[in-house]
């Protein structure tokens, strides 16, 4: 008896939590019917939106896994004094509410910032324009990627990378050839990850890049701007999001069920189950 | 009508004597003709976007001119000469409000009035008949620059003509107040135009 | 005699009359005061007053006992066509109540003030702007409202009057979705210049400049509110509405920079004001 109450109250709580994640989704996509949403689709804003989306989010994320691999790999194997805290301070974007690193952005790389000076008299213009909405997807995504490679980097047995070394291998093929395959699994995860939090980036980009059809406006940016203006735009293009990053989490969720049926690798399966 | 509905506002504003019998028997629905002269008959045709800018900024100043000698009558300081070319004056640019505003309102757009406008003048500007004399010289003289620059920017013929007329009239009432200023009639041989922002940015100095 | 004997008779008699007369005037007065909650100091609470943005420090002034959630006029009509809780909507517009009470959801609305709009530049104007005219001028970024923001829609038609819309709009750098939001953005130097109520800008004096918008492009700024259909509270909201009306309400607009909903009539000084004497510190006006 007390098995089947307890049972009752396990999947009840699971049907609720379930209902309450999936019930927002599924009215996204039903409120109107697909036929008023595919319309809504063809207004320009939209077109737009997702120009400039796919646009910045593609040099955000090149940037972030091209800067953000070397630190993440530092800072997974290094041990040095303030390690803890710079580890920390990587992290805090990922926890500060977006105004709040928009203002941040304002103030250190805006027009009278502390580096806006040093940015101008180099001829780089980050002030409302798509490298202002680069800077700010990086800064909040940035993170998210590090954190993810810290974790995957440091389940990589240091054995293994030892043994390549002496084996003859240099640093930079270790890497690439050990380190990274090894850890691939948690790479990826961060990657979508910081990938799917950019491109829904809010906060950050309306107050440091400003909004403007075809130049700063994002995805998000136009759900809000025609939030007031026309409903069914705002719904069709929040339907579009959801099915944008859902296909970016489950292409990620397949792809390492695929890796790991490959090869029975206890590292990948490690680093999956640190995503 | 527009053109009584200016009308009204006019006599509300206080103007006094007379004056107001000659425009009082204005023609309904059309734009009305004085004893006098009569600007360009006909109608005005499609005018472009900044022709109608210009147009706007015209009724500024013309509502600016008839704020002004409605008060300067209104302040008793002028001399009987000077108050009856005040008078005289302000049944022009009443006509010329009323033409400017008719082209607007055939365009199927909203004129201005003196009811959505504030003006505020320099301190002491109606003390005495001097000071009055003083700012009347200057506001026709930014009157007819303003006009002598439209006229040169507008691209409607019928409209810069009329425009052109309401320039030589500006200049009658500078020379006419330049004397009564005790300064002299006339002296440019070509009197200066202003641009379209200089004419606004002048404009500006008169309102709140 | 007699009347002595009568106090002896009833000694509380007088004292009773006294009481019921103090308490008489006192219930007058109660009721004089619940029937006029317009009386100045007077807070209608328990109700919600949706308003835009540059209500902002006027309307708690006004009335500090509503809630008020402040926020573009269009994106506060949108809430309310989805049936969020206001009793009462301000709009510093007449078309969008108009367009709710088409659609049957607020009652007749009622212009309550007008506005103008300016242009505001940072304190240190480093695009050296004197004039609107100056916003054309390659290189100079501006920030705007939204074209279904009220202020924003204002702006499009100063520029149509001015036949300037291309050459600013070239320099539009951001479409705000709230008048404060422009100012901030001015305020902190991010922007060259922007678009926002001369009410707006007075309040943040230090921070930054205001140019004259030129008024013979001025549009026509009225600001409109209206009763919400589905309120609950419909004389508390009402008496809101009153409130506003009053010659208190209208005082307070006045003092915080709008203007009245009819002009003035003009006073021209035509004498100079009399010279002080030594001693005294009265004034006169000539006009």
């Amino acid at each position: 008896m007390r098995r089947a109450l307890a049972a009752i109250a396990f999947f009840g709580a699971s049907a609720i939590a379930l209902a309450f994640l999936v019930l927002p989704l599924a009215a996204l996509l039903t409120h109107r019917s697909p036929a008023t949403l595919v319309s809504a689709l063809s207004n320009p804003v939209v077109g737009d939106a997702l120009l400039v989306s796919l646009k910045t989010s593609a040099v955000a994320q090149a940037l972030v896994l091209l800067f953000g691999t070397p630190t993440a790999y530092m800072l997974a194997t290094r041990r040095f004094r303030g390690r803890t805290l710079l580890l920390t301070l990587v992290e805090l974007p990922i926890v500060l509410p977006p105004a709040v690193a928009g203002i941040g952005l304002i103030v250190a790389f805006g027009r009278l910032g502390l580096a806006g000076g040093a940015l101008s008299a180099l001829g780089i213009d980050v002030s409302f324009n798509q490298a202002a909405v680069v800077a700010a997807v990086m800064f909040v995504s940035g993170p998210l990627y590090v954190r993810f490679a810290v974790a995957a980097f440091g389940a990589v047995d240091g054995q293994l990378v030892a043994a390549s070394r002496t084996l003859g291998a240099g640093p930079l093929r270790t890497f690439f050839r050990v380190v990274v395959p090894l850890a691939g699994g948690g790479l990826a995860a961060g990657a979508a990850l910081a990938l799917a939090r950019g491109l829904g980036e809010f906060g950050a980009t309306i107050m440091f890049a400003g909004s403007l059809q075809g130049v700063t406006q994002t995805l998000p940016l136009a759900i809000y701007a025609e939030f007031d203006n026309n409903l069914d735009v705002a719904l069709s293009i929040a339907a579009l999001f959801v099915i944008i990053t859902g296909a970016i989490l489950l292409s990620l969720k397949l792809t390492s069920v695929w890796h790991s049926s490959r090869s029975d690798s206890r590292y990948r399966a490690a680093s999956f189950a640190s995503s | 009508m527009t053109a009584e509905l200016t009308r009204s506002q006019l006599l509300r504003g206080g103007v006094r004597g007379g004056a107001t019998l000659l425009v009082a028997g204005s023609a309904l629905g059309a734009y009305a003709v004085s004893a006098q002269a009569a600007p360009p008959s006909g109608a005005v045709g499609p005018l472009a976007a900044a022709d109608l800018a210009n147009t706007r900024l015209l009724i500024g100043v013309e509502l600016l001119l008839i704020d002004f000698y409605t008060n300067a009558i209104a302040s008793r300081h002028l001399r009987a000469d000077a108050e009856a070319d005040a008078r005289l004056a302000l049944i022009n640019e009443a006509e010329h409000y009323d033409y400017l505003s008719f082209v607007l309102t055939s365009a199927g757009l909203v004129a201005l009035t003196s009811a959505d406008v504030d003006f505020t003048y320099p301190a002491g500007a109606y003390y005495t008949a001097d000071s009055v004399t003083a700012l009347a010289v200057t506001l026709e003289t930014l009157a007819l620059g303003a006009y002598l620059g439209a006229a040169g920017n507008l691209t409607n013929p019928v409209l810069a003509g009329a425009v052109a007329q309401i320039g030589a009239n500006e200049a009658q009432h500078v020379s006419v107040f330049s004397q009564h200023a005790k300064q002299p009639a006339f002296h440019d041989a070509f009197p200066a135009p202003l641009t379209t922002a200089e004419a606004s940015d002048a404009l500006d100095g008169y309102t709140s | 005699m007699r009347s002595m004997a009568t106090r002896a008779r009833n000694p509380g008699a007088r004292a009773r009359r006294r009481a019921a007369a103090a308490c008489a005037l006192a219930g007058a007065l109660a009721l004089f005061g619940v029937a006029s909650p317009t009386l100045a100091g007077a807070n209608v609470t328990g109700i919600t007053v949706y308003a835009a943005s540059s209500l902002t420090d006027v309307f708690p002034a006004i009335d500090p006992g509503p809630a008020y959630s402040f926020a573009g006029s269009n994106a506060l009509a949108a809430q309310i066509q989805l049936g969020a809780p206001a009793d009462v909507f301000a709009s510093a517009n007449t078309s969008i109540p108009a367009a709710l009470y088409a659609k049957g959801l607020v009652e007749q609305p009622v212009d309550f003030t007008r506005n103008t709009l300016v242009i505001v530049v940072p304190k240190s104007n480093p695009a050296s702007i004197s004039s609107i005219y100056d916003l054309t001028k390659p290189g100079v970024t501006i920030d705007i409202a939204g074209s279904g923001v009220p202020v924003g829609s204002y702006t499009l038609q100063i520029l149509a009057n001015m036949n300037l819309t291309k050459a600013v709009l070239a320099n539009v750098v951001s479409e705000e979705t709230d008048v404060r939001d422009v100012l901030a953005k001015v305020a902190l130097g991010q922007v060259d210049a922007g678009f926002v109520y001369s009410t707006d800008a007075q309040t943040v004096p230090g921070q930054v400049t205001v140019i004259k918008v030129p008024a013979w492009a001025q549009p026509k700024v009225t600001y409109a509110m209206a009763v919400v259909t589905h309120s609950p509270n419909q004389a508390a909201a009402q008496s809101f509405v009153n409130e506003v009306l009053s010659k208190a309400g209208q005082a307070k607009l006045l003092s915080y920079g709008f203007l009245p909903l009819v002009k003035p009539a003009e006073k021209i000084a035509t004498r100079p004001p009399a010279k002080h004497r030594p001693g005294k510190h009265k004034t006169t006006d000539g006009g």
